[in-house]
């Protein structure tokens, strides 16, 4: 496990406010953040606190209002929405290979997709329209998709929540394995402290709105001794539940 | 579970053939000046056919149809992009959409004649264009407001090249909105061709029905009225049709 | 009090409705005829409203579309309508059942230009505009052309309404346009450009030994209507000589009937009776149809369904 240390995307004392009725709405009030490649960083806090708005400020989709962002040039991002953002009129295959096109030639690309719709039980639809399949298939594309593009940095906002029962542990298995592999660097919001624990190198705990990081700890246990039923994890679980409930 | 389509034309032929019968039957009570029966029309038809008359009015409405309708679908996609994008052009543009709405096609058709002149096609397709502009500019307007930003947003992180974004995104989005803006307009353009043509014409399909309509040749009208609505459907069902199920395959949810 | 009123006020309402529905179906005869906006229609006006015809009701609707008209007639909805001669005959040898009662107009077209014309070979490569295609006007620009060695492919034949090509002639948008008094009486006062060419009238007397007398429009009864009141129909037609005898007699009060019915204006109108011959001719009629028919029949046969009408066509 040969982590890169090199820095993806900074973020210094970035503050963001949305428009309001009557004045604005403060959602970030001073986030500093380096994300690292080949480092999975586990996003929590609070449901309102702005980790959405952290993954699209992060992605280029949003501008902010004070602070800088720098980002590593041509970084190469993959996005996991919350709820699947599929081409309804293109096929399961076509709307991988469409994201794919831009990065990779044909014949890297057709292998990669192939092995991950495999490997994600979705190789019987590939032909089929987004419309066709239920939330649990759609959401699985998502992360195929993101993956198959081969990112520099993965973007992933409550990616495990719509997926089927009993997939969750194939699909984190396939994340962890593709991520020693290609050593792209993560930033996972989730608000479900197991998944946090069990995935990330690091986790940040964010404050309520005007949000700011309220605590920020390395998870050292090797990923293949963790366990969420006994041991230091159990005591770091418990803490960041803490954190969280307050 | 969707009739076959064996069952389906069963059905449509059924009620034509009723249509038919009732049709002949009150047509034997009255002469042919005033209500033709069904034979009688097919005659005309036929006569109108071997007398060469059919197909170049035809043609003569068919291409100020399309001609008027593919400036309006044009200026209907251009100007609804426009004001998509832009405010002010979005608040010129709407109430001058309900203004060309609102002005009867007769006083279109008068001013159209001082423009343009009398009998000219230019006359009978600028009456085309301008009623079919607001409706597929609305139309239009309509689809591109209902483009999945979310969509948009996805196509940009994953940097989708600006063609394929055009092409894979935006168009295919509001494709069903072409497609309806597409079929309505074609309609309207038929229609009002033939009225333009009964005003202001002197040939194509609407000129042979004011004709045969001043001259008591009710057969005649009811010939060109079958002719009329024939066209009406291949519009609808044959062309565009087609069209809007290949479209639409990804809409159907198993 | 206030209780009943309520209840008062409804049979108020009835007895009113039961009155008005009650008068008209008690006394008088209903005759009803339609007739276009022309000079033809003021002797209906006038004898409805000297009240000469005594217990008649004369319902006059006023349109301009025959097509409605020869329907109406035939399903005995209207009793009598004005119309075209040529209508009238077509419908007949199509199986309508009328009669022509009488002709009444046999002159009222002109041939107006905006550039120099004195041959009819003058109008070659020139637009013209006439209203009906294969109809009366259209008969006649064709009817003189060719008979004064002009063949109609080299004229640009134009087919707008009346109004239509009055306005587009102003607009100098076509050469020629043929039209019916009053038309020519306010074109030729409007546009100063507007000559008036021929007299379509006096052409007619070129070809048929000086006779001048073109049939355009007449009455007709409905068959039906005839058979079973031949003297009412005397009546009327009566009536309505005396009524051009008023007309030429009153030519401005002619003039404000003309005003107040088809909102035409009275100095117009007036100017336009000396250029319009409405007279019966009772004696001369039949015969003076029968050479117009024969004409179209040279030309144009299907305009009156291709024969000549019988004598039941017309009313004795």
């Amino acid at each position: 496990m040969n982590k890169g240390r090199h820095v993806l995307v900074e973020m210094r004392n970035i503050a963001k406010s949305f428009p309001a009725p009557q004045s604005r709405l403060p959602v970030l009030a001073d986030l500093s953040l380096r994300i690292h490649a080949g480092e999975i960083t586990a996003v929590m806090g609070p449901s309102g606190c702005g980790k959405t708005t952290l993954l699209q400020i992060t992605a280029g989709l949003l501008d902010w209002d004070q602070g800088e962002l720098i980002k590593e040039s041509g970084l190469r991002l993959a996005y996991v929405f919350q709820e699947p953002r599929l081409l309804p009129w293109m096929t399961v295959e076509e709307n991988i290979r469409l994201a794919q096109g831009g990065f990779l030639p044909p014949a890297e690309a057709e292998p990669l997709r192939l092995r991950l719709l495999k490997r994600t039980g979705l190789e019987l639809y590939r032909k089929a329209y987004p419309l066709q399949l239920s939330g649990g298939l759609r959401q699985r594309v998502e992360l195929v998709r993101a993956l198959a593009v081969k990112p520099d940095l993965l973007l992933m906002d409550e990616p495990f929540q719509a997926v089927d029962l009993g997939w969750k542990e194939q699909l984190q298995e396939l994340l962890l394995e593709e991520h020693s592999q290609a050593g792209f660097g993560v930033i996972l919001v989730t608000h479900n402290p197991e998944d946090a624990l069990m995935l990330a190198d690091r986790v940040v705990v964010l404050s309520d709105k005007p949000t700011v990081i309220r605590k920020e700890f390395p998870v050292r246990i090797p990923r293949d001794q963790r366990s969420i039923r006994t041991g230091p994890l159990l005591e770091q679980l418990g803490e960041v539940l803490e954190l969280v409930r307050e | 579970m969707k009739p076959s389509i064996f069952s389906r034309t069963a059905a449509g032929a059924a009620g034509i053939l009723v249509v038919l019968v009732v049709w002949h039957v009150m047509a034997d009570r009255y002469p042919a000046l005033i209500l033709p029966s069904p034979i009688e029309t097919l005659a005309a038809l036929r006569g109108l056919w071997q007398a060469g008359l059919l197909w170049p009015n035809c043609l003569i409405t068919l291409q100020r149809s399309l001609a008027g309708f593919g400036l309006a679908f044009a200026a209907g996609f251009v100007l609804a992009l426009a004001a998509k994008a832009n405010g002010f052009c979005r608040n010129l543009l709407r109430p001058l959409c309900t203004t060309a709405q609102i002005i009867p096609p007769v006083v279109w058709i008068i001013l159209a004649m001082i423009w343009f002149g009398v009998a000219r096609n230019a006359t009978v397709v600028f009456l085309i264009f301008i009623v079919t502009f607001p409706v597929v500019f609305i139309n239009l307007f309509s689809g591109l407001s209902s483009i999945d930003t979310r969509l948009v947003e996805m196509a940009r992180v994953y940097r989708f090249p600006p063609a394929q974004r055009i092409i894979h995104v935006y168009l295919q989005a509001i494709l069903p909105y072409l497609l309806s803006a597409a079929s309505i307009g074609i309609a309207f353009a038929w229609k009002s061709a033939v009225f333009a043509e009964f005003i202001g014409s002197s040939s194509g399909v609407g000129f042979a029905l004011s004709m045969a309509y001043s001259n008591l040749e009710t057969e005649k009208v009811f010939a060109w009225t079958l002719v009329l609505i024939a066209v009406m459907l291949i519009f609808e069902y044959g062309i565009l049709g087609t069209a809007r199920k290949r479209a639409v395959r990804w809409m159907q949810h198993e | 009090m206030f209780r009943h009123s309520g209840r008062v006020v409804i049979l108020g309402l009835l007895a009113v409705l039961a009155i008005g529905c009650a008068a008209p179906a008690s006394n008088a005869q209903q005759v009803s005829v339609q007739t276009p906006a022309t000079i033809a229609a003021l002797p209906l006006f006038w004898m409805e409203e000297s009240g000469l015809l005594e217990g008649i009701d004369l319902d006059i609707q006023i349109s301009p579309d025959h097509q409605r008209g020869i329907g109406l007639l035939a399903q005995n909805e209207i009793d009598l309508l004005v119309t075209g001669v040529s209508v009238g005959a077509k419908a007949y040898n199509k199986g309508i059942d009328l009669r022509l009662v009488n002709t009444s107009i046999w002159g009222i077209d002109y041939l107006l230009v905006n550039f120099p014309v004195n041959e009819w070979s003058d109008l070659k490569g020139k637009t013209l505009s006439v209203p009906l295609l294969g109809g009366p006007v259209d008969f006649l620009a064709r009817y003189f052309l060719k008979n004064n060695g002009v063949d109609p492919a080299d004229v640009e034949f134009v087919y707008l309404a009346s109004n239509n090509g009055a306005v587009a002639f102003q607009l100098g948008q076509i050469d020629a346009v043929v039209l019916p008094e009053p038309m020519v009486t306010i074109t030729l006062n409007n546009y100063p450009q507007a000559a008036l060419a021929f007299d379509l009238q006096d052409e007619w007397a070129k070809l048929h030994n000086g006779e001048r007398r073109i049939p355009y429009v007449g009455l007709f009864a409905g068959g039906r209507f005839a058979a079973e009141n031949p003297e009412l129909v005397r009546q009327i037609n009566r009536l309505y000589q005396e009524g051009i005898s008023w007309i030429k007699a009153n030519p401005s009060a002619a003039a404000e009937l003309a005003n107040k019915y088809f909102g035409q204006p009275a100095a117009v109108v007036e100017q336009s009776l000396g250029r319009i011959d409405i007279n019966l001719y009772p004696d001369d009629a039949e015969d003076l149809l029968e050479l117009y028919f024969n004409a179209i029949l040279g030309l144009y046969p299907e305009m009156i369904g291709g024969k000549l009408p019988d004598e039941t066509f017309y009313f004795q």
